[in-house]
């Protein structure tokens, strides 16, 4: 976590050096707000993570939320806490909906999660008909807007550290954190050692659709509207911070301020390589080659420690 | 996981009368669906997906996945027609060096995954990104046109409603179909997945497996012939568990837990 940190503020003092710009009041605000929506997705992932799981669906249930937010409150002219509340029980709706099929059938989730998210993402854009909701409630949008305290700080990231620090005690305090760390350590041995794992599985993936829902809303007042391609393009991003940060994709370790720093890290090189002018094509190369050369350091000081030991 | 290396025989057939199914109730739905210019275009698209689902399958008999197919198969595409159209290379030569080039991408994510011991998954959905990027960077997202017409004919070309691509697709699944069958090389797939993921060397087929993890090279030399039928024989005819050796990893002193010892006693793979 340590060597996590030093990168990341190595590449804030070069960003700061190199790019003109970076440090400025308007940057660092839409930085900060990117980055927490990006650990909100990665939260999603890391969730199910945690119990060995994959959760392929949560760029579609983001997705479907944040339109289905959007169609409470355009459409049906709700007040945006009605929306947001509606938004998040489907969230969980298809988050169990995932839980349920993966504990019946005894399929991979990772097969699962891909077939849901077809589904998921093919409901929606037969329900709403591809057409982007775009006049949100300006006291939903601006909630992005807004700085707090005279900081260049979005409400949104004040939402993404209440959600970390509620799932840092998730997982430092409650029974329910320790039985998801358990199932994702050994299932077998989970099991037999009387817990009831399909009620864990349950529970890990409605919190996914939870979170994966809360990413949504955030990024459809962030975009001020909810775009049907929403949600698209987060697998990479899901998979990178909780990877980066040192959860174990095998299940069983998670960090919470590990897959904070990786989105941050994520966050600042695709907005600092922004600013130096390269192509938005290589930053997609340059993020692929920085998730790999995090894991593979990761594993090189694991393999280190664990020599020492 | 371990759900995806055993294969159910009886799984093809189920799907083989629910494809016999979707045919018949869509050629009673859309009397179209028979038409032969339809049946011409899902043949190509299925010469097509079945191309990319056995570049899976391979990997998957590893025990591994590799998320990058996607991205390795538009750079290929991309650089043979870029060769074709900007720099005027003779069809076979473009062809040649785009099949070369998806080798190449393939034994850098086998190398990665070998130096690296990252999950699979993980290394792919990285390298996936950076192939795609590296295809967007050198196009800037726009696509070639042009192309020489005997590619472009060659997709079109069909025979009544039999897609000429198709044959392409027929000679590699055949091929690779009697090379799980019957080479050395495809039949000892299953082994090393399962003692990639036991860690077990004792056995000739487990030596086998840590000598090809040790030499990643691309076609190594395989110490003994290793025959999985025999293996499957085996522990069908005697009911000892003999397809699944233990783990060394495991101290002898522990009992074996049920994990391990239902995982033993049945058979842990079998190709469809």
């Amino acid at each position: 976590l340590l060597a996590l940190l030093i990168v990341t503020v190595g590449f804030w003092i070069f960003f700061s050096v190199a790019a003109s710009g970076f440090t400025s009041d308007f940057n660092l605000f839409s930085l900060l707000r990117f980055a927490a929506i990006q650990i909100t997705i990665g939260f999603a992932q890391m969730v199910v993570l945690s119990i060995g799981d994959m959760n392929l669906a949560v760029g579609a249930i983001g997705g479907a939320t944040g339109m289905i937010a959007g169609w409470v409150m355009q459409i049906l002219g709700l007040p945006p806490e009605v929306a947001v509340l509606f938004a998040l029980a489907v969230g969980m709706l298809l988050g169990f909906g995932n839980a349920l099929l993966i504990t019946w059938t005894r399929i991979n989730s990772f097969i699962v999660t891909l077939a849901t998210a077809s589904l998921i993402t093919g409901a929606m854009l037969i329900l709403t008909h591809a057409h982007p909701f775009s006049q949100l409630p300006d006291s939903f949008t601006s909630f992005s807007e807004i700085e707090v305290a005279g900081l260049p700080m979005s409400p949104l990231v004040l939402v993404m550290l209440g959600v970390a620090a509620a799932l840092f005690f998730l997982y430092r305090n409650l029974s329910l954190g320790k039985e998801m760390l358990a199932v994702g350590a050994n299932r077998q041995a989970a099991r037999m050692s009387g817990l009831s794992v399909d009620r864990v599985v349950l529970s890990t993936h409605g919190l996914s659709g939870v979170l994966a829902g809360t990413a949504g809303l955030m990024a459809i007042s962030a975009d001020h509207t909810a775009s049907p391609s929403l949600g698209s393009d987060w697998l990479l991003a899901s998979f990178v911070s909780p990877a980066i940060g040192g959860t174990l994709l095998s299940g069983g370790l998670v960090s919470v301020p590990g897959t904070v720093l990786g989105g941050v890290l994520l966050a600042t090189i695709s907005n600092g390589l922004l600013l130096v002018n390269i192509d938005n094509f290589w930053i997609t190369v340059f993020l692929g080659v920085v998730l790999l050369l995090a894991v593979g350091l990761d594993r090189l000081t694991r393999a280190a420690g664990g020599a020492a030991s | 996981m371990q759900r995806l290396r055993g294969v159910a025989p009886g799984l093809a057939v189920g799907l083989l009368v629910i494809d016999l199914v979707g045919m018949l109730v869509l050629s009673v739905v859309t009397p179209s669906f028979l038409s032969t210019y339809n049946l011409f275009v899902t043949g190509r698209d299925l010469s097509i997906l079945l191309l990319v689902a056995l570049a899976q399958m391979v990997v998957l008999s590893l025990g591994q996945m590799n998320l990058s197919i996607g991205s390795i198969g538009g750079l290929v595409a991309i650089i043979e027609s870029g060769l074709m159209v900007r720099y005027g290379w003779p069809v076979p030569f473009a062809l040649g060096a785009g099949l070369l080039l998806g080798i190449v991408c393939g034994i850098i994510n086998g190398l990665l995954v070998h130096w690296t011991k990252i999950n699979s998954f993980v290394l792919t959905l990285a390298t996936s990104y950076i192939f795609a990027g590296i295809n967007l960077g050198i196009t800037h997202a726009t696509p070639f046109y042009h192309i020489p017409v005997e590619i472009s004919s060659f997709g079109q070309a069909r025979i009544g409603a039999f897609p000429v691509m198709a044959a392409v697709t027929i000679v590699l699944t055949v091929g690779l179909f009697s090379c799980t069958r019957s080479s050395s090389a495809g039949s000892c797939w299953p082994w090393v997945a399962t003692s990639w993921q036991r860690g077990f060397q004792g056995s000739r087929c487990g030596e086998l497996s840590s000598r090809l993890m040790r030499s990643p090279d691309s076609s190594p030399r395989w110490p003994a012939p290793c025959s999985w039928r025999s293996w499957d024989r085996d522990s069908r005819r005697s009911a000892r568990p003999g397809c699944c050796p233990p783990s060394p990893g495991r101290s002898s002193a522990a009992p074996p837990s049920q994990a391990e010892a239902r995982r033993s006693s049945a058979p842990c793979w079998r190709w469809s």
